[in-house]
């Protein structure tokens, strides 16, 4: 695959996705050395006055000369802290098999069965209280 | 990790090992105002700065995209996946 081509079709994928896909970015000595996103997501409406909008933590990514110091984490706790600043009811997470983004949850990244568990897991990471209507 | 919020809004700071630790899998603990200069200029922290980022940021999240890729040998034919996936001008 060509670079250039990618970097083209990726940026413009970015830029039409912004609105529903916010980027965050780690940087060491002004190097970019990790993302991850944050997918916001209308849920559909109930009697609760309040706009219920959920998130989705996506393609958590450092690069691997830098990876096991916890840059991953620090992507996180940015994300989390816009996500409750944004009051989602909710953070949901689908980890690969690394299972660095379950680990910054409190989950063993390297559990008995952390490769199997960690592919199919959705964790929720409740935001707000919930509300009294359901569904 | 709980990350600091710095002075810039939405920039979030945080200290990680320089160097690796292998096989210890330390938790390494946040800390604040000078210590993470003073821990920077010793050698064995770095900063890392975490923020939101913008459709400015594309190419460069593009290269970090592209670089995971590579990496996890995905590569083949995403150009036109992502083609396809954008909405047609206008």
């Amino acid at each position: 695959m060509d670079e250039g081509p990618f970097i083209e079709a990726f940026s413009a994928w970015v830029r039409d996705h912004v609105a529903t896909h916010v980027p965050f970015v780690a940087e060491v000595d002004g190097d970019a050395v990790g993302m991850a996103w944050l997918m916001v997501a209308d849920r559909v409406p109930n009697s609760d006055p309040q706009r219920r909008r959920f998130g989705d933590i996506q393609s958590v990514y450092v690069v691997p000369e830098l990876r096991d110091r916890r840059i991953g984490a620090a992507l996180l706790a940015a994300v989390l802290a816009v996500a409750r600043g944004l009051e989602l009811e909710h953070v949901t997470v689908h980890s690969s098999d690394r299972g660095a983004a379950l680990s910054a949850f409190g989950v063993p990244a390297r559990a008995t069965l952390a490769p199997l568990v960690a592919r199919v897991a959705r964790r929720m990471i409740a935001l707000r209280a919930p509300v009294v209507c359901g569904g | 990790m709980a990350a600091r919020k710095d002075g810039l809004a939405g920039t979030y700071v945080a200290l990680a090992e320089r160097h690796n630790r292998a096989g210890l899998n330390e938790p390494v603990a946040p800390t604040v105002g000078r210590d993470i200069h003073k821990r920077v200029t010793a050698g064995g922290w770095m900063r890392v700065t975490v923020r939101r980022a913008s459709a400015d940021d594309a190419a460069v999240l593009a290269g970090l995209r592209f670089r995971w890729l590579t990496e996890s040998g995905d590569a083949v034919n995403w150009t036109r996946v992502l083609s396809s996936r954008l909405s047609p001008p206008g």
